[in-house]
């Protein structure tokens, strides 16, 4: 299992379309994606789990990961935050 | 066309001014659709009616998942602006949301819950939840949620629904779905009027799309009308009339028989051949994916079905879920069933699925690029049971009609492939001797490796038909759906003109014929240009057919391959709208 903690940094938060693109890449991945704000946890590969989160810009998260790819998927999900979602930061 | 001006009302007339939204005039009876009111089934199912809700449930996914890329079809002939685009994606993300979907399974499997209200409860959790946020951008999207879920529920409930509308009915209702709109197309409604206007501009391309009457925005609409009172849609004007008086009436009759003129004109142009003004004949066919476009296939006079996708009827073989199964092939049947008899004597080309990985349920893992990943052919004949079982299910519904069938296969990179997916075909249609040398089988010309290999693979297929959308996508490396490239983006690029005249070169070489089904071919200066450049067939939108025939009607063979010749010598797009403007001022 891997853990990161992540800051929301796009202008908008975690919105309809960047959690369009998160939810897709994470379910690119085998492993068990869960993210963890203030106690509460959703499964990252939910949109609606996602947007329930409501995490705004400066929103602090944990990521956890687990399975066989999680590293290889935690550096995707990182990098997303880090482009602030945008497509065709990769 | 709202100028603001009060219209004249007549003894007894109530007038109430709307937007215009898809042209058209109509009167009759009111049918009152108030899909707020959705009314939930109450009963607790059996046990041994868990398989059967489960399955209602993934096809109420698959049609709302197939309405959704139809609007974003649409739209793209349209212009789809950005923030729609993301709606759009978020919405279908919901659909394959793990958590949600598991969760109305459960409802179902331990609560016995049917199906409709187990889809309610499921959403219910995550409504509520952002119903609780206090940041208004996130409780923005709620509108969107519930618009699936009630897509959802109605799609379950849709049987029942579809028996109480009548045919003659005029819908007047607070707001629309798009998929509701497909749903009265297919009843065929002779008008709809909405209260609301906000959020219904998929709406609208769909109506204009079906040629439905549409009337948006029309301000107490529903605390005016009652169920069978007689409502006037004006959807050229943008407004309704309530209870017409008889001055009325006749009044609108004659406005009436005036679009029919318009629409029959449009119709008589459909009823000429298709030629080019020095008399060279070319055959003009219609797309379809949606069982309600199969009305406009004869209306139009399309001579044939150029390209019937059949994706929405995807089913994989590996599969032994046969309730969900069962319901799918059923469906599959009626649809080729239904477009092989609309076909007549002409001819039916059927593509085989051409769906990418994700729809495989043992294939979790999306791909980072599923344009250039699996799919299509690649799928097919990685799963030759699945392809064989399509093949099957085609040569037993459309095999005792008399229309002449046409089998292509999408996304051939090779010969190879070709050669594969013609052995299939042949294996399969052995078992078909009333059959025996009558199936044309095809391929699809969408990917440019097969555009510059096209005089290696003429010879082992009976018929090319390119694919204008994915060839230019290919070609210039610009998802169009991307803001930032799609610029790049254009049908009309002097390489991809290349490619389509070198493959009707290579398709002539070896006497077989080359259609183009992508969108190109419904533009009218676009399919002539086509047809100079060598193209056979066209394969269109039915609604496009008449324009297109008008404009090739009105210029030569000679005009139109000079000015095809000089886009695929251009080099700049610039130079290509240059071109398109000499030969338009001409």
């Amino acid at each position: 299992m891997v853990k990161n903690k992540v800051t929301v940094t796009n202008p908008e938060g975690i919105h309809a379309r960047p959690a369009s693109i998160l939810v897709k890449v994470a379910a690119g991945f085998k492993s068990d994606f869960f993210i963890h704000s203030h106690g509460y946890q959703i499964n990252g590969k939910s949109i609606l789990g996602v947007l329930t989160l409501a995490a705004e810009c400066g929103a602090e998260l944990e990521l956890e990961l687990s399975g066989e790819d999680e590293v290889e998927a935690m550096e995707a999900i990182m990098t997303l935050f880090k482009n602030n979602f945008s497509q065709n930061g990769s | 066309m709202d100028n603001g001006q009060p219209l004249p009302e007549k003894l007894h007339d109530t007038v109430l001014r709307g937007t215009a939204s898809a042209p058209g005039i109509a009167y009759g009876p009111a049918f009152i659709y108030n899909p707020a009111d959705l009314i939930l089934s109450d009963d607790v199912i059996k046990q041994t009616d868990i398989r059967e809700e489960q399955a209602r449930v993934d096809s109420a996914i698959r049609v709302v998942e197939l309405e959704i890329r139809k609007i974003e079809q649409l739209s793209k002939e349209t212009d789809l602006d950005d923030l729609s685009a993301a709606i759009l994606e978020f919405q279908r993300s919901i659909l394959k949301d793990p958590d949600l979907i598991g969760s109305i399974n459960q409802n179902i499997r331990s609560e016995f819950m049917p199906a409709d209200r187990a889809v309610y409860q499921a959403f219910r959790y995550y409504i509520d939840r952002l119903k609780a946020i206090p940041n208004a951008y996130f409780r923005e999207r709620i509108p969107d949620i519930r618009d699936i879920r009630d897509r959802m529920i109605r799609s379950i409930q849709r049987k029942q629904l579809l028996i109480k509308i009548d045919d003659e009915s005029i819908v007047v209702c607070r707001d629309l779905s798009p998929g509701d709109i497909i749903l009265f197309a297919r009843k065929k409604v002779k008008a709809i009027v909405s209260e609301q206007g906000g959020l219904t501009s998929h709406a609208s391309i769909i109506a204009n799309s079906m040629g439905i009457p549409f009337v948006i925005g029309v301000d107490g609409l529903l605390g005016n009308v009652e169920a069978d009172d007689i409502v006037v849609v004006h959807g050229t004007d943008g407004y309704v009339v309530l209870n017409p008086s008889q001055e009325r009436i006749s009044e609108i009759n004659l406005q009436i028989e005036a679009e029919k003129i318009v629409e029959s004109a449009r119709q008589q142009i459909a009823e000429e051949p298709a030629k080019t003004a020095c008399g060279r004949e070319f055959i003009i066919q219609a797309n379809v994916e949606l069982e309600s476009e199969l009305d406009r296939v004869q209306l139009y006079r399309a001579e044939g079905i150029g390209l019937l996708r059949t994706e929405a009827y995807f089913l994989d073989s590996d599969e032994h879920e046969s309730s969900s199964n069962g319901h799918a092939e059923r469906d599959q049947r009626t649809f080729l069933e239904r477009a092989a008899s609309v076909c007549g004597e002409h001819n039916l080309t059927v593509r085989l699925y051409d769906v990418g990985g994700d729809k495989l349920p043992n294939y979790a893992k999306e791909e980072a690029n599923p344009f250039l990943g699996w799919r299509g052919i690649r799928i097919l004949l990685d799963k030759p049971a699945l392809m064989k079982s399509q093949l099957e299910l085609i040569f037993s519904s459309v095999g005792t009609h008399s229309c002449k069938l046409s089998v292509m296969v999408p996304m051939i990179t090779d010969a190879n492939e070709v050669k594969q997916s013609r052995k299939i075909f042949e294996e399969v249609l052995a078992d078909y001797p009333n059959l025996a040398g009558k199936v044309k089988f095809g391929i699809m010309i969408e990917v440019p490796s097969a555009a510059l290999l096209a005089d290696k693979l003429a010879p082992l297929v009976d018929f090319f038909s390119i694919g204008t959308n994915d060839l230019t996508q290919y070609t210039l490396a610009a998802d169009r759906t991307n803001r930032h490239v799609q610029k790049l983006y254009n049908q009309m690029h002097p390489s991809v003109w290349r490619l389509i005249s070198q493959t009707c070169d290579a398709a002539h070489q070896f006497n077989i014929p080359v259609s183009v089904c992508g969108e190109l071919a419904g533009k009218p200066v676009a399919a002539a240009l086509l047809i100079g450049l060598g193209v056979d067939r066209l394969s269109m939108s039915a609604s496009a057919i008449p324009a297109v025939k008008e404009f090739l009607n009105k210029h030569t063979f000679e005009a139109l391959s000079q000015a095809a010749f000089k886009i695929s010598e251009a080099t700049t797009l610039e130079e290509v709208d240059s071109v398109l403007s000499t030969f338009l001022g001409t």
